[in-house]
């Protein structure tokens, strides 16, 4: 029997690795996806009567942070599962293959799994004379994107660039560089930004897709809800000075050594949706603001041309609507809303059970 | 000079997680109140998901101690370790699933008659089943 014919279930099994690791592994992810842990024993289940997924992951104009992030998760005997439930096909950084042999696996990746393969995009696409700034064995990385979102089920933008151009697309954006979904259209996107992304948005995403057979639901700019839902700042540790109005002035002043808001100094947590607050990176050590810097906004559209990561809210490009005006709204009823909003999300998620 | 040679000096800053109590303990507390109800009347088994809530470590440590420790301890290899405990109150288990450095991943009170990932699940008995038989038969005169 191939390996693409036994469930991920009888597979596991054959490797001497129980239901109990599937339990605990959707254990794992249903706690960072806020999904109810009533559900595990379902989620797991249905995880293991999945086929195994493949995957197609695409380096376009990027710096690898992206992999490097993902490849460093935050509970490695877990995480490393996900390699057991996907074939990843094609990833050139990781794999041994270089050269035509490269180009031969995703071309046969491509035909074996025609209409079913999952498309990883990690990285912008210029658009400007034809793509030709950003080219890998001879084709431009928009007719390569063009020719594997066709047989693609789904498309992954991983990172910033890949959902919003990133850096590659800050001004004066000299190859014309966009995100994947302002090119392809007639395909399901779901964008993980970040820069770098989280692991377990990741790891949380690939499982829905296997577990629900469907990507997870995703806000206006294409973001799973389950993880970019809340704002930064609705998650915060340091909200409580925020509510109570002591805030750091400067890095080496006394609220700054006391760890009190950094809204002053320039902090995007208001306006920023991500999971970090609760995640956090490098393994559960920390994020930026336990380490005493403002967020900036990494996971937004172009946040590297907002005027600088210094400047208040209020005072740059960021505070034109959003901004000031939940900077200014009072704590307690924001609080209060994203409480509602993650409950929404929550029951969306369940079915409402 | 070095690093260790610059002063850096912190004063009491929150950490994420103090001793101090937030009251969601005794929230908690009640939900476990209501959902051994629910159980003790033949209802499902319930979870509480631990991870996700703005805990201290005060309403950590406050929950250890109005919970108790019981009868049952328990340590799971299965993707790394689970630690699993009954609490004083029969029916209400401390799961805890660990990383390899035994960091807790995520953690969750089950209401219930054995915690999930404490039972031998159905599909692990079947294949049990089929491969028992190997263990006996090269023992077996006839078969030699």
């Amino acid at each position: 029997m191939k390996e693409h014919d036994l469930t991920l279930g009888e597979e596991l099994r054959r490797q001497g690795i129980s239901r109990r690791s599937f339990l605990k592994f959707c254990a794992g992810v249903a706690s960072s996806m806020a999904i109810p842990a009533a559900m595990v024993p379902a989620m797991a289940d249905s995880l293991a009567q999945a086929r195994r997924q493949s995957v197609i992951m695409m380096a376009y104009q990027e710096c690898t942070g992206c992999l490097e992030s993902l490849t460093r998760s935050f509970a490695p005997t877990l995480e490393n599962l996900i390699f057991n439930f996907v074939s990843l096909d094609f990833q050139h950084t990781l794999q041994a293959a270089a050269g035509d042999q490269a180009i031969e696996a995703i071309q046969t990746a491509m035909e074996e799994n025609w209409g079913k393969y999952l498309l990883l995009v990690d990285g912008s696409i210029p658009l400007k004379d034809d793509g030709i700034y950003s080219v890998s064995h001879g084709q431009s990385h928009l007719d390569s994107l063009r020719e594997l979102s066709e047989g693609a089920a789904a498309i992954v933008s991983i990172g910033t660039c890949a959902s919003f151009g990133g850096v590659g697309a800050a001004n004066p954006n000299p190859t014309g560089a966009v995100g994947v979904d302002q090119i392809i259209t007639d395909k399901p996107i779901l964008n993980v930004p970040g820069c770098p992304p989280m692991p377990e948005v990741m790891t949380g995403v690939l499982t829905s897709f296997l577990a629900f057979g469907a990507l997870p639901e995703v806000d206006r700019l294409k973001r799973p809800k389950a993880f970019f839902a809340d704002t930064i700042h609705d998650r915060c540790y340091r909200r409580t000075f925020y509510d109570q109005g002591k805030f750091a002035y400067s890095f080496d002043d006394e609220g700054a050594r006391k760890g009190w808001c950094l809204y002053p100094l320039g902090c995007k947590g208001p306006i920023t949706h991500n999971a970090c607050a609760t995640l956090k990176f490098n393994q559960g050590v920390s994020w930026p603001i336990q380490s005493g810097h403002g967020c900036i906004g990494c996971s937004e559209p172009d946040f590297w041309d907002k005027e600088g990561f210094y400047k208040p809210l209020s005072a740059g490009q960021w505070g034109t609507a959003e901004g000031i005006a939940i900077a200014a709204a009072a704590g307690v009823a924001l609080g209060a809303a994203s409480a509602v909003m993650s409950r929404r999300n929550q029951d969306k998620i369940s079915g409402g059970k | 000079m070095s690093l260790k040679d610059i002063a850096v000096k912190l004063d009491s800053g929150p950490v994420p997680g103090s001793s101090e109590t937030t009251g969601l303990a005794v929230a908690l507390l009640r939900e476990v109140a209501d959902h051994l109800n629910t159980v003790s009347q033949g209802g499902d088994r319930q979870v509480v998901e631990l991870t996700n809530l703005p805990l201290s470590d005060g309403d950590l440590q406050l929950l250890e101690e109005k919970l108790g420790r019981g009868e049952v301890e328990a340590r799971i290899n299965a993707a790394g370790p689970t630690e699993v405990f009954e609490t004083a109150y029969p029916g209400v288990w401390w799961v805890k699933y660990l990383g390899e450095d035994d960091r807790v991943i995520t953690q969750q009170l089950e209401i219930g008659t054995v915690p999930m990932i404490l039972e031998a699940h159905r599909e692990d008995i079947q294949a049990s089943a089929r491969q028992f038989p190997s263990t006996f038969d090269e023992l077996d005169p006839k078969q030699q």
